[in-house]
């Protein structure tokens, strides 16, 4: 399923509908609200994982597309007090298939039978965290398996002197350091991987992963060199487009990701190699469908992706508010002809012309 | 008289503006220089007219000429740099672009959806849009701001060197006739203006350079080797005879007539 329209309204912050495509890059000033943004969605996925207890008070309303293109609403609210769910409800293929009713019963329809089954939910739990069946409640395992396959890459983060540590880059869903990614991924797609290096002109000619005092560690052999070397004698943006592309190889081939969140994509790297990077993220995600969204300020990224593909967001107090293609095609068909690039189409504003 | 900068979309373009500045000014009364923008900052590709330029400082005629590496950085460049230009003296912005890009490529896929209209053949509607939105400038809020101008090359600089068939057959070493058979050849359009005959010049011209055994990929050499054979009076012809519209609306702009 793919992720189209999110929607959160608490005391504190309101998204009022982030649109998504299938590549969507996220770009707005410092203190836009690109964070929280993240924050959120890292939230919903650890709500719906399991790995979040329900705590921030507020209603989300998701909608999503399935692989067979039919629309998938689930909304959800959690209320403040003694902190639990208050509602609940999916509407799959055009038909409520999910109902949490106040007194704390859920209703769901059963596939097999056609006819409503209900189930004592603790207040405490969302449904799919309590009620699982393949066959007779599809819908639900439509959800869990979208939640189970969003992840999430903090490109900043990495660091030739860092572990390559889960605890340092993920968001979303969690995954084992990337040492032990690459060390699951086939042969090809390792060499692949220092193909793709390659054509970012990093003199890379392989990489391994080893055990080095204890820590697994990914090391790189550099043209001329004889032997492997540990990351801290490379440039932070050749380690840090190496995790990346681990990091998506895994998803691409062993993991099978759905939405794929990357922040701050190709911060430090420099201005041929973001415009290069960036272009072979977003044309990776076209090529597998897997649901990208990257945040990003690169002023070389944003100009070379696709304009239709780029979401501003700004914060106007407790708001977060998006623009997009879907919101305002008027500002984005027009904009073409000016002759400006894609960067000046948010730091002028246009974004915001014939709203 | 002026103090004039260019911003030019790429090597090209840089190559033959200075040529056709420098010719026309018959190499006397002015002063020139060339840069090109990498990212952010010039790097160490500097043109100056004359050798001594800087040091013999700017004449009453001065031009700078900046390549800023790409068709969709020209105004964005332009509208980044503008104080700084104002701040050093310059009267007048010029850029210079050709009007095929994959911006030109994704309106006309806009415009003509679910339409038969053939990518082989000049959107004249689209064309249009750009031209009047693309000298859309906000004046700059400068004391000495000047006036900023978006040109053209329609669709891109290489019809300016179809459009000068003589130039070309000494280039390549070709009789003229065969020039213009090829040029003729290969348009298909029912437009009387010349700029409109052809979407992808630069595959015209690569037509030519097969016929002298070569191939065109816009290279420095090539390129400088064609400007070579360009005399002042090729391109005071060119405008003159109204040729090429865009040609003609760029040299005007340039040398204030």
């Amino acid at each position: 399923m793919k992720l189209r329209r999110l929607s959160y309204q608490s005391t504190t912050l309101a998204v009022k509908e982030l649109l998504l495509d299938d590549c969507n890059f996220v770009v707005g000033r410092n203190g836009s609200g690109k964070s929280r943004l993240l924050t959120l969605l890292d939230n919903l996925v650890g709500l719906l994982n399991n790995t979040l207890r329900i705590h921030h008070v507020g209603r989300w309303e998701l909608e999503f597309v399935t692989n067979d293109d039919q629309p998938f609403v689930y909304t959800f609210a959690i209320k403040g007090g003694d902190v639990a769910i208050s509602a609940e409800k999916i509407m799959y293929e055009g038909r409520q298939v999910l109902f949490r009713h106040k007194d704390s019963n859920v209703s769901i329809l059963n596939n097999l039978t056609g006819k409503q089954e209900i189930f004592q939910v603790p207040l405490d739990k969302l449904t799919i965290l309590a009620v699982r069946d393949v066959k007779k409640f599809p819908a639900l395992e439509l959800l869990a398996d979208c939640a189970n396959h969003s992840f999430g890459f903090r490109f900043a983060n990495i660091s030739p002197y860092g572990n390559f540590a889960d605890s340092e880059y993920e968001l979303l869903t969690r995954l084992p350091a990337i040492p032990t990614l690459f060390k699951q991924l086939s042969e090809d797609s390792k060499q692949g991987i220092v193909h793709q290096l390659q054509s970012l002109d990093y003199p890379i000619i392989d990489i391994g992963y080893q055990k080095s005092l204890g820590r697994d560690v990914i090391r790189f052999k550099l043209k001329d060199q004889v032997y492997l070397q540990l990351p801290d004698k490379m440039s932070q943006g050749a380690v840090r487009a190496t995790a990346l592309l681990i990091f998506l190889e895994y998803l691409t081939t062993v993991k099978k990701g759905h939405l794929v969140v990357i922040d701050d994509l190709c911060e430090g790297l420099d201005y041929e190699r973001a415009k290069l990077f960036g272009k072979m993220i977003f044309d990776l995600a076209k090529r597998t469908g897997i649901q990208l969204l990257a945040t990003t300020n690169d002023r070389n990224l944003i100009n070379v992706v696709d304009l239709d593909n780029i979401i501003v967001v700004e914060s106007i107090g407790e708001q977060i508010v998006t623009y997009s293609r879907a919101q305002n095609p008027e500002a984005y068909e027009h904009f073409v002809y000016t002759g400006l690039s894609n960067f000046d189409f948010f730091t002028t504003g246009y974004f915001k012309e014939m709203v | 008289m002026a103090h004039k900068a260019l911003f030019v979309e790429g090597q090209t373009e840089r190559i033959f503006v200075e040529d056709l500045i420098l010719k026309t000014h018959q190499y006397t009364n002015l002063t020139l220089e060339g840069l090109r923008l990498v990212g952010n900052t010039y790097n160490n590709e500097r043109t100056s007219y004359p050798d001594d330029y800087p040091t013999c400082g700017k004449a009453a005629s001065h031009y700078l000429v900046v390549d800023v590496g790409n068709d969709e950085r020209v105004k964005s460049v332009i509208l980044a740099r503008q104080e700084g230009i104002w701040d050093e003296g310059y009267q007048q912005i010029i850029g210079l672009r050709d009007m095929y890009s994959e911006a030109y490529e994704k309106a006309f896929d806009q415009s003509n959806l679910g339409k038969k209209l053939s990518k082989r053949t000049v959107d004249l509607g689209v064309v249009s849009k750009f031209l009047k939105e693309g000298n859309s400038f906000t004046p700059a809020d400068h004391p000495s701001a000047g006036t900023c101008h978006l040109s053209f090359a329609i669709m891109e600089l290489e019809t300016w060197f179809l459009a000068m068939p003589d130039v070309l057959s000494k280039a390549l070493g070709l009789d003229v006739n065969e020039v213009n058979d090829i040029i003729q050849s290969n348009t298909d359009q029912t437009f009387d203006e010349f700029d409109y005959q052809f979407v992808h010049p630069a595959d015209i011209l690569d037509k030519i350079y097969g016929k002298a055994g070569k191939s065109y990929g816009k290279k420095e050499s090539q390129v400088k080797s064609i400007v070579s054979h360009i005399r002042q009076e090729d391109y005071e012809n060119l405008y003159l005879t109204g040729v090429s519209a865009s040609f003609c609306a760029f040299y005007e702009l340039l040398f204030d007539l």
